[in-house]
């Protein structure tokens, strides 16, 4: 399900007027971020490992015509089959083709966020196909008809009561007295529900963390073995993977996968590290006889050579979504992208368009805590504020701020003036402001006051001070 | 031009260089024979003994069970314990490898060989190494160890010598890279299947197994 491009303010006051989501979200600090913390404290070697990832990326992007062709080949040595997609409807059209040519009805997916981006369920649907996501979270947001709040965590946003709900209206087989009071409870019927999909699809779809050009492997990283159920127990297995995820040798890999997990969850490893090498052996007794992997482009290639190429090393481990007092606040959904966060401000205006999301790179505070804790040093405040600048200049930010924006500047730029007002300001304040330090209005800042007051400046300005100072 | 051309121009042109030459992709593949390992976490630079203990610490610290037989043969009594334990009554499949067909499954376990269905509660395989720094199972997918087998039934038992744990995910590659042909698939296993997605409280056995248990043994003692 693609997400509701709303106005990003309602959705912003939406969210944080919204209990359940509020509740869900105290989590991530005590969650992910503690345990991230806690795995790499011991990895003594982890920004060491960043570096060099950073230039294993780096090299694979410089190279990335050659190296897909090199994966390329190598999978089709191995009996599968590679497409080649320069956009969303060509991805989907591909994978319906694939689905019609296996006579398939039912098809499970694995959870991957460029299925997400290209609408590929939905497209599925549409074309008559009946769709299951098996990765649990992904599973809940398909009954909720919802889209992901969290590229590693889909349903981050869910309480485990709304599960419940979910679970007796979907699952109407089992006893309506059932208890799905604990999460042990909803996992095992979730186990139950989803082992006779994965049984019995004709299509398995995944996405890929990672595409290695030397010998083809395809790397999966998770955690619950649905992934691996989804790509084994098919007769039909379809990779769907962006271009950006080549990296050139298994050993370059290796290095990326000490700081994935830990970087996302706070493992030193997940459950499954998954390679696949394309199709069934001769010998083999499981495994798909059908093997594709579809490359999709969808305006990565243009991002390359621009300033934006930085967001092509992303590894998706949503260390910025957890550590950003943004996200924290209004979650996922709000920000009406597959890609929310930090990451999904910048890469969502790369890939669709400022046009359509120019509102997120200005979800920011620009602490910086994101380029902090990304493991691939992507300089995403940096890449934000790029964008903060196209918005002004293409002129699609609101007369009213870009105005507003101008005469700040002009201000700015002229000290004497910019005394001047500061000057009048102060007075001002001090004058109708309460005398306990801060001021719960102020004209023409009823949008500020709404929510916070204006704290009262001292009754000399530091310059003034300065001045008496030198004059001493 | 197709969409393939049409993707590689594209990047190209973003790049703003033409396809590499003869001579410039000869360079490029020398990464392959050369095989750079970047940096390698200090904590698996020990000795052979020492890495046992660290593959043991690291593989129970994500849930899995570690075991000791004395030698191979002694597996199947201590399988049979452990089932008893947990309360497991239905049959067992084990992976048709050899060296495990060898073995006398007696002890009241109703065994059969080949790849794993649903009604299967456990299954056995034999793996390719362990790789110490994280406590991770090497698994190649085979006719003697088919895929299904580790990741259907709810208790998977993996037999490891304690020869074979090496320090890294790297030491394990330069294993596989050795054999005659690239397996279908090569599985990393660490602990048991596991979510987050409730709440972000880690509850066990989601898809894949509920228990990973692994067995080990000394390889001198084989049969």
């Amino acid at each position: 399900m693609q997400p509701q491009n709303k106005n990003f303010k309602h959705s912003v006051a939406d969210a944080l007027k919204n209990i359940s989501l509020q509740t869900a979200l105290k989590n991530l600090n005590t969650g992910f971020v503690s345990k991230r913390r806690t795995a790499i404290e011991n990895l003594p070697e982890f920004d060491q490992i960043r570096d060099y990832s950073v230039e294993i990326k780096n090299h694979a992007l410089q190279y990335l015509d050659f190296y897909l062709q090199e994966f390329e080949k190598q999978v089709k040595q191995q009996g599968g089959q590679v497409h080649w997609a320069e956009d969303a409807d060509d991805a989907c059209h591909i994978a319906i083709a694939i689905a019609h040519d296996v006579n398939a009805k039912l098809i499970t997916k694995g959870k991957s966020m460029v299925t997400e981006e290209i609408g590929l369920n939905k497209a599925f649907i549409n074309a008559g196909f009946n769709v299951v996501e098996t990765d649990l979270g992904e599973y809940i947001i398909q009954l909720r008809d919802e889209a992901p709040s969290h590229i590693v965590v889909p349903a981050i946003h869910v309480l485990k009561e709304q599960v419940a709900e979910n679970f007796f209206e979907a699952h109407k087989q089992f006893d309506s007295n059932r208890s799905l009071n604990n999460p042990e409870e909803i996992v095992s019927e979730a186990r139950h529900v989803l082992r006779d999909k994965f049984l019995s699809a004709d299509i398995g779809v995944t996405g890929a963390n990672f595409l290695i050009a030397e010998n083809g492997a395809v790397i999966i990283v998770t955690n619950e073995g649905n992934g691996d159920l989804t790509q084994t127990c098919a007769n039909t297995h379809i990779v769907v993977a962006g271009i950006e995820k080549i990296v050139p040798t298994i050993n370059d890999a290796m290095n990326l996968l000490r700081l994935l997990p830990r970087s996302a969850t706070g493992q030193e490893i997940t459950s499954y590290v998954t390679f696949a090498f394309g199709s069934r052996r001769k010998d083999d007794l499981d495994g798909p006889e059908n093997y594709h992997v579809i490359l999709v482009d969808n305006g990565r290639s243009k991002m390359l050579g621009t300033e934006m190429a930085d967001m092509l090393r992303c590894i998706r481990c949503g260390a910025c979504l957890n550590h950003c007092p943004v996200y924290s606040a209004i979650g996922g959904q709000a920000y009406g992208s597959v890609y929310p966060g930090p990451m999904g401000a910048v890469l969502s205006p790369s890939l669709f368009g400022i046009k359509h999301h120019h509102d997120l790179p200005n979800a920011s505070t620009f602490c910086g805590r994101c380029e902090q804790v990304c493991p691939m040093r992507i300089p995403l405040p940096k890449m934000m504020r790029h964008y903060r600048e196209q918005e002004f200049t293409q002129k699609i930010s609101p007369l009213t701020i870009r105005a507003g924006l101008k005469s700040w500047a002009f201000v700015a730029k002229n000290p004497w003036l910019y005394h001047l007002v500061m000057s009048v300001v102060s007075i001002a304040l001090r004058v109708f402001g309460s005398k306990k330090g801060r001021s719960q209005r102020f004209l023409g800042a009823s949008s500020w006051t709404e929510f916070r007051d204006i704290p009262i400046p001292a009754s000399k300005t530091f310059h003034a001070l300065w001045r008496a100072k030198e004059q001493k | 031009m197709n969409a393939r051309e049409k993707i590689l121009a594209k990047i190209r042109h973003s790049l703003q260089r033409d396809d590499l030459t003869i001579e410039q992709v000869q360079i490029m593949r020398n990464r392959y024979t050369e095989q750079p390992r970047g940096i390698l976490p200090d904590r698996a630079k020990i000795t052979k003994d020492e890495l046992i203990t660290l593959f043991v610490d690291r593989a129970q610290q994500a849930s899995a069970i570690v075991e000791t037989v004395t030698n191979f043969k002694a597996a199947p009594a201590k399988i049979a314990a452990l089932l008893t334990q947990e309360e497991l009554t239905g049959g067992i499949c084990i992976a048709s490898d050899p060296d495990l067909k060898l073995l006398s499954w007696g002890h009241n376990l109703s065994v059969r060989y080949g790849a794993a269905d649903q009604n299967d509660q456990v299954s056995v395989t034999k793996c390719l190494c362990g790789v110490a720094e994280t406590g991770t199972l090497v698994l190649i997918s085979s006719q003697q160890s088919p895929t299904t087998l580790n990741f259907l039934p709810a208790v998977h038992i993996v037999l490891l010598a304690t020869e074979d744990i090496v320090s890294y995910y790297e030491d394990a590659w330069d294993l596989i890279r050795a054999m005659s042909h690239l397996p279908r698939t090569v599985n990393f296993i660490t602990g048991p299947s596991r979510t987050g997605d409730i709440e972000q409280k880690i509850q066990v056995g989601i898809h894949g197994p509920k228990k990973l248990c692994i067995l080990l043994y000394k390889k001198d003692s084989i049969l």
